[in-house]
């Protein structure tokens, strides 16, 4: 059962292409990037950084940022 | 003949205490509604680092905190506690909807606990990575120690505990202050905080202030059974957010 959750959550993962990772991705885009220096810095002072709880609503703000530059 | 005839007075006397046992326990245990909210954010560092932009957007998360409610059904067996469903309009955008879940993540509690307070269990559910996880095991040890403080909460005399507990999603020893009323008898406070000789009515955590707005009793509260098909136990959750932290530093990391 924990090799399944972890399969989903990888493909969740993926799929929702974790903006983490968008650090690497989009680093020529300045306004993306503002986007994922924004929010990770909210959330640093809010929480005390991107967690289990928090880090779909971190990527959900950031891709909704990002979007009204695109 | 006379054999079955005493088994029938039997089984009649049997059922009639058993009827009256029923109807007794009906009408003695009282059920409460308990309604709380959050009285405070706390953030982990300070709003004076955030530009401008970031202090607009603090203003509305403090601003949504105000309208979320917390509502606790028990009484002296069990309780069942969730988040209020709110619609501060008609239809929530989904950026007020974020703004509400934002406000929401500084009291970091579950999605809902029930606790049967007669096996000293609970069954919680967590949304970890826009997941739900339902978690079943015995309660929390807080390590409870009474304080001489009191102060009135709702005209109630309260009494001050002091506790702590591991955060396995921070990875971190924590504190907790809670007030509880001695004169309601329920083991029951929000979220998996309970334990006490009385109903908590605030606690006091590391990202929030959780405080009572109203105690009601009334008829015909129900208290809702979660439904429990294949729950993890407390060492398979464990693994589970051990592994997943792991997966997001890994990400983090290239």
């Amino acid at each position: 059962m924990m090799k399944k959750i972890l399969s989903y959550i990888s493909i969740f993962l993926l799929l929702t292409s974790i903006n983490i990772n968008a650090k690497t991705n989009v680093i020529d885009d300045n306004f993306a990037q503002s986007c994922f220096s924004f929010y990770h810095g909210l959330f640093h002072e809010y929480y005390g950084g991107i967690n289990l709880d928090n880090v779909a609503d971190f990527n959900y703000l950031v891709a909704q940022c990002q979007a009204m530059f695109e | 003949m006379t054999f079955s005839y005493m088994n029938y007075r039997a089984i009649k006397i049997v059922l009639s205490i058993f009827y009256l046992s029923i109807i007794t326990n009906l009408y003695a245990q009282t059920t409460y509604k308990v309604t709380y909210y959050i009285a405070e954010i706390k953030l982990q560092g300070s709003i004076d680092n955030l530009d401008e932009k970031g202090k607009h957007f603090t203003e509305q998360v403090i601003d949504y905190s105000k309208d979320v409610n917390y509502i606790l059904i028990a009484n002296q067996d069990a309780s069942y506690f969730e988040s209020e469903d709110i619609l501060r309009k008609e239809n929530n955008s989904p950026l007020e909807d974020i703004l509400l879940r934002m406000a929401k993540r500084f009291t970091s509690f579950n999605k809902n606990v029930y606790a049967n307070h007669k096996e000293d269990s609970i069954v919680f559910v967590r949304n970890l990575v826009n997941q739900d996880f339902t978690v079943k095991r015995d309660y929390f040890n807080f390590n409870w120690i009474l304080k001489e403080e009191t102060k009135k909460i709702l005209g109630f005399d309260a009494i001050k505990a002091e506790g702590n507990y591991f955060d396995l999603i921070i990875n971190k020893k924590l504190k907790v202050e809670a007030w509880f009323i001695p004169s309601i008898p329920l083991q029951s406070g929000p979220d998996v905080f309970m334990g006490l000789p009385g109903l908590i009515a605030e606690v006091n955590l590391n990202g929030a202030v959780v405080k009572i707005k109203d105690i009601v009793s009334e008829q015909g509260l129900v208290i809702k059974l979660p439904n429990i098909t294949k729950p993890l136990t407390q060492k398979e959750y464990e693994s589970l957010i051990e592994n997943l932290t792991k997966k997001i530093k890994d990400y983090a990391d290239n």
